[in-house]
C-alpha cells in the first residue's frame, strides 16, 4: 500500500510498478474439479441453466431472457442458483463439475478449421482477455477501431503489460481483423515496453489512472471519435492460438498480498478464487479481504467460490491488519480530492450531495457523469469516507429514477 | 461458508491520511510561536493558552453529549480551534473571557452548523470578532500589557501607527518585529516562529500554498501603494506582514479547510482579496488591525468563489 509521504506538497504520482514477475514465471494449474459461470439475465430452469446438463468447452449455453456463457470447461452442471451481483443486478451462477478432459464443442471446432468468421462473431460471446466479445463485432454501436489494451489497468498488476510482450501478438491481430472487421487496430504500451511492432503502436506513461479506457480515450489522438472498442492482449493472443486451431480458455492472473511475492498463474477461467489461493497455498483468514483485480478498481468477494472471470487479471489477498476501513465523517472540505481527481470532478461538493440523497442534483450540477471510477478521491480521503461506493451508488440511482420516468 | 471476510467497496488502499493527523501538525506548526509568547509573558500566557485550549475541548465534549453525536474531541479540531484563539489573545485577559470566547468559538462558530467541515467560518475568527466587538478595552494590546517593560517598544505597532503615522515604524526595526520583540497576541508577534510553521505547514500540504501566499502577496501590494501614496501617514509593505495578525491569519486562520475555497483560481482570489481588506482595514477603517474581519468576509464568499471551477472532462 502506497502511504502519502511526509512532505506531500509535491504529490507523488501513483506508478504502475513492478511485481518481480516475468513471462517465464506463468505457472499453469491444472483444470479445476469445479467452475462457477455467471450468466446475466435468466433464470435458474429456463433454457439450457438445468441442473444435470451436459456440456463442452467451448459451448454456448443460453438464458431464457437474452443471456448466454460460454462454458469453459467439459463437464456437468451440478448448481444453478440465483444471485445478486455488483450494484444489485440480478445473475444466475452455474456450476460446473468437471468431468475431465476438454470435449470441445462440434460447431465451435468446424468453425475455426473452416474459418467461418460469422460463426465465431455470433458464438464467442467472451474470450480471456475481453468479458464481452460480442460489443466488439456487433452493429449498434458499431467498432471502428479495436484498442489492444497492453497496459494495466490498476497499480501494481502487471498481467496485460507482461502478456502483450508474448509472442504471436501480430498472427493473433490479423486473426482478429478478421473476425472484427474494425478497419483500425492500435495497441497501447507503457513506455519503454519493447519487442512489439508492425502496429499503430502509442506509448502511455505508467501513471495511474493513465491505463483506464475512459483516460485513454480522451487522450489518444483519434479514440475521442466514439466507436472503440478494448481489448486485453490476452484476447489477441487467444485468437492466434485460435488460428493455429487451439481453443485456449486459460486466463492468466497475477496474485498477489497473503504474505508471498507475486506470482502468475494460468488457470481455466471459472475456477473459484478460492482454489486458486489454496494451491498456492495462501491461507486465507476471518477479517482477510480477498479481492478480485487491483487495490484500487477490483471488488472484494464475501465467499471465496467466486470465479476468475475472463477479464480478471489479478487476485489480492489483504489480512485483515492491512485493511483500513471508511470512516462515516463529513467532508471537511480539505480538497485532497479535487486535486487528484483526473477529471476535476467537485468531489467535494458531490459526496456532500450524495450523502444527501440528492442523486439527481449530484449529476445535473456536479458532474457525477464525468466520473470514471479510478479511486483516487477515495485513497486520498482524509476523513476516509468511502467517495466511489457513494458515487456508484449515485449513478445506479440515477439510472433507476431515469428508468421510472420513462417507463 | 467457513469464513467470513471483511468486503467492501473499492478502493482497497488508502494513504493513510486522517483528520487528527492534520490537526496536530497545525498545532506542531504553531508551537515555535507559541513558546516564543509564553516565553515573552510568561506564566500568564501559558495560562491564557492552557485555558482556552481545555475550555474548547469542553465545549466541544459538552456539544457531543448534548447533540448525541459521537465523541469528536479526538480530531484535534477543537484542541486547534482553542489554541489559535489563545495565540490571538493578549497574555492578561480576564479568565471568563476566555470561556465566553471559546464558547462562541466551538459552540456558535462550529457545532451548531453541524461540527468540523460544516462551519462556514473560522471558529476561531467567529470568537474573536465577538470578543473585539463587546468587550474591545479587554483585548486592546496597550491596555492589556500595560504592566509589562520588556525592555522594547511595548506599543501596539498597529496601533502606533494608526494614530501617529508612519514615523511610528521607525520605532521598530524589522529584526524586532521577526524575533517577536513586539507588543500582540501571545502567538502572533513571533514573526519568524509563524513564517516556519507556515512552511513546514505547506511543505506537509496540510495547508493548500496558494492561500498564504496570495493573502501576504495581496498585503504587501495593497499596504505598498498606500505608502507610495502617502509615506507619512501609511507604514511599508513589511512592516503590515509583520504586526498584527498578519503572519497568524496567512497560515493559520485563512487556509483553515471547512472556510476557504480549494479550487485554483479561487484560492488565489480568496487570498488576495483577504490581504486586500486587511490593509483596508487597517488603514481605512476605524480597527488597527484588519486581520479578522478580512479573513470572516472571505470566509463568506468562500462558497461563491468556488463556484469558479474547472469544467469536469467529458462535459458538454
Amino acid at each position: 500500500m502506497v502511504k502519502r509521504r511526509f512532505f506531500n506538497v509535491v504529490r507523488r504520482a501513483l506508478r504502475y510498478g513492478d511485481a518481480g514477475v516475468g513471462l517465464d514465471d506463468i505457472e499453469e494449474l491444472g483444470l479445476p474439479s469445479m467452475v462457477h459461470v455467471p450468466v446475466w439475465g435468466g433464470q435458474p430452469g429456463f433454457g439450457d441453466l438445468k441442473v444435470g446438463g451436459e456440456v463442452a468447452t467451448g459451448q454456448l449455453l443460453h438464458g431464457s431472457d437474452g443471456g448466454y456463457v460460454l462454458s469453459p470447461v467439459t463437464g456437468v452442471i451440478c448448481s444453478v442458483v440465483e444471485r445478486t451481483g455488483y450494484l444489485g443486478r440480478r445473475y444466475v451462477r452455474v456450476s460446473i463439475e468437471v468431468s475431465g478432459e476438454d470435449r470441445f464443442d462440434g460447431g465451435l471446432v468446424e468453425a475455426v478449421g473452416g474459418s467461418d468468421f460469422d460463426f465465431l462473431r455470433r458464438h464467442l460471446v467472451s474470450v480471456p482477455g475481453k468479458g464481452d466479445f460480442s460489443l466488439l463485432v456487433g452493429f449498434d454501436p458499431v467498432v471502428n477501431v479495436v484498442v489492444v489494451h497492453g497496459m494495466d489497468e490498476d497499480i501494481g498488476v502487471v498481467t496485460r503489460r507482461l502478456m502483450v510482450q508474448s509472442d504471436g501478438l501480430l498472427e493473433g491481430i490479423s486473426y482478429l481483423k478478421q473476425v472484427v472487421r474494425a478497419g483500425r487496430f492500435v495497441l497501447v504500451v507503457c513506455e519503454g515496453i519493447s519487442g512489439v511492432s508492425g502496429v499503430d503502436r502509442v506509448e502511455v506513461k505508467p501513471v495511474y489512472p493513465n491505463g483506464l479506457p475512459e483516460v485513454l480515450m480522451r487522450r489518444v489522438p483519434g479514440l475521442s471519435g466514439g466507436g472503440v472498442g478494448f481489448v486485453g492482449p490476452e484476447a489477441v493472443l487467444f485468437f492466434s492460438r485460435l488460428s493455429e486451431g487451439v481453443i485456449d480458455f486459460g486466463k492468466v492472473v497475477m496474485v498477489s498480498g497473503g504474505g508471498m511475492a507475486s506470482r502468475l498463474v494460468k488457470v481455466r477461467v471459472g475456477t473459484a478464487v478460492g482454489d486458486i489461493l489454496s494451491s498456492l497455498g495462501v491461507v486465507v483468514g476471518d477479517g482477510d479481504r480477498v479481492i478480485l483485480g487491483g487495490p484500487m478498481r477490483g471488488r472484494a468477494v464475501s465467499d471465496l467460490e467466486e470465479p476468475v472471470m475472463w477479464d480478471t487479471d489479478a487476485v489480492l489477498v489483504q489480512s485483515g491488519s492491512e485493511v483500513i476501513r471508511a470512516e462515516d465523517g463529513q467532508c471537511i472540505n480539505c480538497g485532497e480530492c479535487i486535486r487528484v481527481c483526473p477529471v476535476r470532478v467537485p468531489v467535494n461538493m458531490l459526496v456532500r450531495v450524495l450523502a444527501s440523497g440528492l442523486y439527481e442534483e449530484a449529476a445535473e450540477r456536479y458532474d457525477l457523469d464525468s466520473c470514471i471510477g479510478c479511486g483516487l478521491c477515495d485513497y486520498v480521503c482524509v476523513v476516509r469516507i468511502p467517495i466511489l461506493q457513494y458515487i456508484m451508488l449515485g449513478r445506479q440511482e440515477v439510472m433507476r429514477l431515469a428508468e421510472g420516468t420513462n417507463g | 461458508m467457513d469464513r467470513v471476510l471483511t468486503s467492501s467497496h473499492a478502493p482497497f488502499w488508502h494513504d493513510g491520511s486522517r483528520v487528527s493527523v492534520r490537526s496536530y501538525d497545525v498545532v506542531l506548526a504553531a508551537i515555535p510561536a507559541v513558546l516564543m509568547g509564553i516565553w515573552r509573558y510568561g506564566v500568564p500566557a501559558l495560562g491564557v493558552v492552557s485555558l482556552s485550549i481545555s475550555c474548547a475541548m469542553l465545549w466541544e465534549l459538552l456539544m457531543n453529549v448534548v447533540m448525541k453525536r459521537s465523541v469528536s474531541i479526538g480530531d484535534g479540531n477543537a484542541l486547534v480551534v482553542g489554541l489559535l484563539f489563545g495565540m490571538m489573545l493578549p497574555a492578561v485577559v480576564p479568565w471568563w473571557l476566555i470561556v465566553v470566547g471559546t464558547f462562541v468559538a466551538v459552540v456558535v462558530g462550529k457545532q451548531i452548523y453541524g461540527g468540523l467541515g460544516a462551519n462556514p467560518f473560522h471558529p476561531s475568527l467567529v470568537a474573536m470578532a465577538i470578543v473585539m466587538l463587546s468587550w474591545k478595552a479587554l483585548v486592546d494590546f496597550d491596555g492589556a500589557l500595560v504592566n509589562y517593560d520588556m525592555g522594547f517598544c511595548m506599543v501596539y505597532p498597529l496601533g502606533a501607527v494608526k494614530h501617529f503615522g508612519a514615523a511610528a515604524a521607525g520605532n521598530y526595526s524589522m529584526v524586532d518585529l521577526l524575533m517577536g520583540r513586539q507588543s500582540g497576541g501571545i502567538g502572533a508577534v513571533f514573526g519568524l516562529g509563524l513564517i516556519i510553521g507556515g512552511v513546514y505547514l505547506i511543505l506537509r500540504a496540510t495547508v493548500r500554498w496558494q492561500i498564504p501566499v496570495s493573502f501576504l502577496v495581496g498585503v504587501m501590494v495593497t499596504a505598498h501603494i498606500f505608502h507610495m501614496a502617502d509615506a507619512e501617514r501609511y507604514a511599508g509593505a513589511m512592516f503590515h506582514v509583520l504586526t498584527g495578525y498578519t503572519l497568524l491569519g496567512a497560515f493559520f486562520l485563512a487556509p483553515e479547510d471547512s472556510s476557504s475555497p480549494v479550487n485554483g483560481l479561487p484560492m488565489v482570489i480568496y487570498g488576495l482579496c483577504g490581504g486586500i481588506l486587511t490593509v483596508l482595514i487597517r488603514n481605512l477603517g476605524l480597527f488597527a488591525d484588519g486581520v479578522v474581519f478580512a479573513i470572516l468576509m472571505m470566509n463568506v464568499a468562500n462558497p461563491l468563489l468556488d463556484k469558479l471551477r474547472p469544467k469536469a472532462m467529458g462535459r458538454v
